[in-house]
């Protein structure tokens, strides 16, 4: 078996990496917020907050979709928002594949963000406070450069969990070739309607994305290392 | 320039419980604190710096007309509202800028940036980041990056402990100068007397979390043996 790129398995990587790419840019800005705020413990009852953030995470992808399901549904908060903004619907399309990878990979990311932050030694921005910088210099020229690395490694996993994600995004997104069918639903069609081989040329794929993103993930979490192994 | 702290510090831990008192009023450009480790420096300085939590903090704190805090008034200025530039004792660099980039990373436009590096001997150290720095070249690029930072005050804890003796005594004359020159109120940190006597007019020995003994550095030889003793 080798693997090769039809028009049809082009368009699946595509599309996978569209959605992977766009659910973990989501993901970056708004855990990386989460991460530090639960970092630096200004979230009210941040144990109950952190175990409800982990909840994507730890139930079935499907049940998640559930969830989705029922806020996407033009009746659904999420399903009327993306009306008034777009003036269609959000069910079966491409960005409802999006939110259904963004939320069972934002966990994986905040715990990861909240780790890289809580790394961060409060004495250096002790310092840097008391030498004049203001709480937005100090986040952007301070926390999250030193940060960083950590950011990114999550963020590069966060992505490869977004790639491989089939539960709840078939609920949302359906199977609409080229439109929403990611690598993940592809190759469970592909089983379901006995083409072996194709769901083999597509596991590889997704299992070559996979590694790229996780090396790379490895690759800066042992290139960059942690603030106190630095200088 | 009047000094005025009266206020107590005291931890949660019960596994490490520590007590810190200070209840004392002086008048004085620079102030030494002196004493053994694990009696109180480090604990005084992050409380007049503000890194301790409010709630583990009482009483107040004024240095001239500034009040950094006041808990029975409410009043609480942040570690940047307080506006005293830290050279910690490990220095503290920003691993991920140069050396130039740590120094200028607050400096005031205008500031002598090029006497500072020039009178620290820093011109060979700009372009190289921390971890490339010895202990002593680190401490001294902190120094110069508080020193250019704009503060009213100074808190210089244990800044030429990794120095050689020859640096040691240049960067003494120099920190002896720029304060006979400026009218910024600093506290010196240092478990060397020699340093306390040569660059502070005020001295206090901190030891178990009180002040055990304060006056003119010069006066301390005729208390140090009984101190000592202790």
């Amino acid at each position: 078996m080798m693997l090769y790129m039809d028009d049809a398995v082009l368009d699946c990587v595509l599309l996978t990496i569209r959605v992977a790419g766009v659910a973990t840019l989501m993901i970056v800005v708004i855990g990386t917020a989460v991460g530090w705020a639960l970092a630096r413990g200004k979230v009210p009852a941040q144990l109950l907050v952190e175990a409800v953030l982990l909840l994507p995470m730890t139930m079935p992808p499907v049940a998640v979709g559930l969830v989705l399901l029922n806020l996407m549904a033009p009746s659904g908060p999420l399903g009327t928002f993306w009306y008034l903004l777009t003036g269609e619907r959000l069910l079966l399309t491409w960005q409802a594949a999006a939110i259904a990878a963004f939320t069972v990979a934002l966990p994986l990311y905040v715990r990861a963000a909240q780790e890289a932050f809580a790394a961060v030694p409060r004495r250096l921005e002790g310092v840097a406070e008391s030498l004049g910088l203001g709480p937005w210099r100090l986040w952007f020229q301070v926390s999250l450069p030193l940060a960083g690395p950590g950011l990114a490694a999550g963020g590069l996993l966060a992505f490869a969990r977004a790639l491989g994600e089939f539960g709840a995004t078939s609920l949302v997104a359906g199977a609409i070739a080229g439109r929403t069918e990611t690598l993940a639903v592809a190759i469970y069609n592909s089983i379901n309607n006995g083409n072996e081989h194709q769901a083999w040329v597509l596991a590889l794929w997704s299992a070559a994305l996979a590694v790229l993103a996780t090396v790379a993930s490895r690759y800066l979490s042992t290139r960059f290392p942690s603030v106190e192994r630095r200088g | 320039m009047r000094f005025d702290l009266n206020f107590a510090f005291a931890t949660r831990d019960s596994q490490l419980p520590f007590k810190l008192e200070i209840n004392h009023q002086w008048d004085a450009k620079v102030t030494g604190i002196y004493g053994h480790s694990g009696g109180g420096k480090s604990s005084l300085v992050e409380v007049l710096l503000g890194l301790k939590s409010r709630a583990l903090v009482r009483g107040h704190c004024r240095v001239g007309s500034a009040l950094l805090f006041a808990t029975a008034d409410g009043v609480w200025l942040s570690t940047r509202e307080r506006r005293c530039a830290w050279v910690p004792q490990e220095a503290a660099l920003l691993p991920h800028l140069s050396s130039l980039g740590n120094i200028k990373l607050t400096a005031k436009t205008g500031a002598d940036l090029d006497a500072v590096i020039t009178a620290l001997q820093l011109e060979g150290l700009l372009s190289k980041k921390p971890r490339q720095l010895s202990g002593g070249e680190r401490q001294r690029v902190a120094l110069a990056r508080a020193l250019l930072a704009p503060h009213d005050m100074l808190v210089l804890d244990e800044p030429l402990a990794a120095l050689d003796s020859a640096q040691r005594l240049a960067t003494l004359e120099f920190l002896r100068r720029r304060v006979a020159v400026e009218n910024t109120p600093m506290w010196y940190v240092s478990h060397r007397w020699d340093e306390i006597l040569t660059i502070c007019d005020h001295a206090m020995v901190i030891e178990e979390g009180r002040l055990r003994w304060h006056g003119p550095p010069r006066l301390w030889a005729e208390a140090k043996s009984e101190y000592n003793s202790q």
